[in-house]
């Protein structure tokens, strides 16, 4: 499977008004009172798109953790003062109209699912929308890993998993993804869930890679995890998405990404260029 | 060669009960004749469809019966230790745990607590799952509206069918929550009749239910009896993210995808549970697109809906609609679509009017719309292989 484009928004939080501007600019879609998850995700995979001619059986995968959380919180609050709630808020609770935005603004017929999964969001939601592609199930695939800023949100690490106090960004990063060698940026060549850490150790020992990435579950479990520690890349990001596309901007040949939940369920995956 | 899929545990909880004797046998009592007095029943306090065994103050609500759901799924499947630590795990919900956010804000509103939120994001959710069955896969949540937790399913099936996984234990849950039962109120959807009419001239809407259900699908069958997943199909309508393409061109799409999927035709469908919320637009798009169906390939089946005796459990219905249609089969009939009286304009089907008594070996082609132009289609058949369904 081979990836052909990318594109990442990461901001520290931003009004919403800032990513609408942005998409007037390459597109004519009424969102006027769009969230700000569906407004991220639509700019963000537009962008990626950049004008290509996708097949009409494209499969949109937007992978989320915290989903319209701001919507979320201003409904809840509504609801806690006059009970009631306006029709676009509750349409912006709803976060798989993120989906269904970015498949009408690109006009796909394919399928679309909005998926989340406790801290692998992005890695689960990838090894599924591979399954699709590698049994014909869509010809190309756009998968986004969307999340607005926490930090509107007062003590907002009380509430998730961020042992090390990463920052929260406004976050929309995209991967368009299909079979074809033709011009590809690189190569995925393994997608890989394990239950425990010893087949996730025997597994790397079998992979030659350049670098490698850990998310910062696995980082604190680096005692346990069986990689070649200088080869190990330092980052500050979040999310296993942003280390991909920055990963493609490099230079490296290749890169293993291993990214653990808190309770030591992994994914690898295996980039080469 | 493909790997077939049987459905092996099943459980559902919703306001028809909590057994699968006790919704069987409810379901079956009830007709055109006493459909009205039972939804008078139902709704005293208000015009939903409550599982009331589970009162709705009680703070630990979603999770007794998220729990009283996969315990009994278990129990149906007969699992052992090793078999529940290798389930994989599928969820869908349309609104997933908002209705334990709503009760955390509002303690927080009256200042009875600090924490605004109880979580942000839903996957402690499939935590919690994992942890109650000891699993030791990462669950996966489904957010796409009403097709939530068929998709779920059919990707279950699908990763069994290309041999990606062996079992997987596939969820649906959808509670009571203000967001949801205002939040459709506030687009004037909820019918005001207070009775569920699909494709009747007198349908004015939709009414909500709350249902949880879990199935366990594997690779290997644990009776004779068994169904078996035979295909599925999911495309995007683009036409709107809250109302369906009123030519019913994506949804017949969908229909016909699921058939060739399967690799059969419209004669080898018994029978077809139709998405059927009541709604105007639905009644049109879905009428359309079954229209299409049946002219193109010059044959009519059998069409019911569900609804109306469970409510539209929106990202539940997918497993809900399925199970309550098993237990009928098991109970040899098929359900009727009661409210159904004076046809909709240009309705080319009758839907089942009384409930059909038949064989114990059929085909059933289900059918689901969800906002966000979700569209998605599921076969199941419990007819033998050496038998075409």
């Amino acid at each position: 499977m081979y990836i052909h484009k990318t594109y990442s928004i990461n901001n520290k939080i931003q009004d919403v008004k800032i990513y609408k501007n942005a998409l007037k600019q390459i597109a004519k879609l009424n969102l006027r009172r769009s969230s700000k998850l569906n407004v991220m995700a639509i700019l963000g995979a537009l962008k990626c798109v950049d004008q290509s001619i996708l097949s009409m059986n494209t499969g949109i995968y937007v992978c989320s953790e915290y989903g319209s959380i701001l919507s979320v919180k201003k409904v809840l609050e509504e609801l806690s003062i006059e009970d009631m709630i306006m029709p676009f808020d509750f349409l912006n609770i709803n976060t798989n109209n993120a989906s269904f935005y970015v498949s009408q603004a690109l006009r796909s017929n394919g399928k679309n699912m909005v998926l989340t999964s406790d801290n692998l969001s992005f890695e689960k939601g990838l090894d599924l929308a591979l399954f699709d592609l590698e049994i014909d199930e869509v010809q190309d695939l756009l998968i986004g890993k969307v999340d607005e800023s926490l930090s509107g949100i007062k003590e907002h690490n009380k509430y998730i998993s961020n042992p090390q106090n990463l920052p929260s960004n406004d976050y929309s990063g995209w991967l368009y993804i299909n079979k074809s060698k033709e011009n590809a940026l690189c190569k995925i060549e393994l997608v890989e869930s394990f239950d425990c850490l010893n087949d996730l150790n025997e597994k790397i020992k079998s992979l030659e890679y350049k670098s490698v990435y850990l998310n910062q579950f696995a980082k604190i479990k680096l005692d346990k995890i069986n990689v070649n520690t200088n080869k190990i890349v330092e980052t500050k990001t979040l999310n296993t998405m942003e280390y991909i596309i920055d990963f493609i901007r490099g230079e490296k040949k290749s890169i293993l990404f291993v990214s653990l939940d808190e309770k030591e369920k992994g994914i690898i995956i295996y980039i080469r260029r | 060669m493909k790997n077939d899929c049987y459905i092996i545990g099943k459980s559902l909880v919703c306001s028809l009960g909590s057994t699968q004797e006790q919704i069987t046998n409810t379901l079956f009592n009830l007709n055109q004749e006493n459909y009205e007095d039972f939804l008078q029943e139902k709704f005293r306090k208000k015009a939903f469809y409550s599982i009331e065994e589970f009162p709705e103050k009680v703070d630990s609500r979603f999770f007794d019966i998220l729990k009283k759901v996969i315990d009994d799924v278990l129990k149906d499947a007969c699992l052992d230790l090793k078999e529940k630590e290798d389930l994989h795990i599928f969820i869908g919900s349309t609104s997933m745990g908002v209705s334990i956010n709503e009760e955390q804000n509002k303690r927080h509103f009256v200042n009875d607590s600090e924490k605004e939120l109880s979580n942000i994001g839903y996957g402690f959710i499939g935590n919690f799952v994992e942890e109650y069955i000891g699993s030791k896969q990462k669950s996966l949540l489904f957010s796409t509206a009403c097709t939530s937790s068929i998709n779920a399913l059919s990707y279950a099936a699908q990763l069994i069918k290309h041999k990606k996984i062996k079992k997987a234990l596939i969820i649906g849950i959808e509670l009571f929550n203000k967001s949801t039962f205002n939040g459709f109120g506030s687009f004037m959807l909820l019918s005001q009749n207070k009775v569920y009419r699909p494709f009747d001239k007198r349908s004015d809407g939709i009414i909500l239910g709350e249902g949880c259900s879990a199935v366990i699908v594997s690779s290997e069958r644990k009776s004779d009896d068994d169904f078996r997943y035979l295909s599925s199909a999911n495309i995007c309508d683009n036409f709107s993210d809250t109302s369906s393409d009123p030519s019913g061109e994506p949804i017949v799409q969908t229909l016909k995808k699921t058939l060739e999927n399967a690799n059969i035709n419209l004669k080898d469908i018994d029978l077809i549970k139709a998405h059927a919320t009541g709604s105007e637009n639905n009644n049109l798009s879905e009428s359309n697109a079954l229209t299409k169906l049946f002219s193109s390939q010059k044959i009519k089946v059998d069409v019911t809906a569900l609804k109306p005796y469970i409510g539209h459990t929106l990202g539940a219905c997918g497993t809900n609609e399925l199970i309550v249609l098993l237990y009928c089969i098991q109970k040899g009939f098929f359900p009727a679509c009661l409210g159904f009286e004076y046809p909709i304009d240009n309705l080319s089907f009758t839907p089942l009017v009384h409930h059909k008594n038949i064989s114990n070996k059929v085909t059933v082609l289900l059918n689901f719309v969800a906002f966000g132009g979700n569209n998605s289609s599921f076969i199941f058949t419990n007819k033998s292989h050496n038998v075409h369904p």
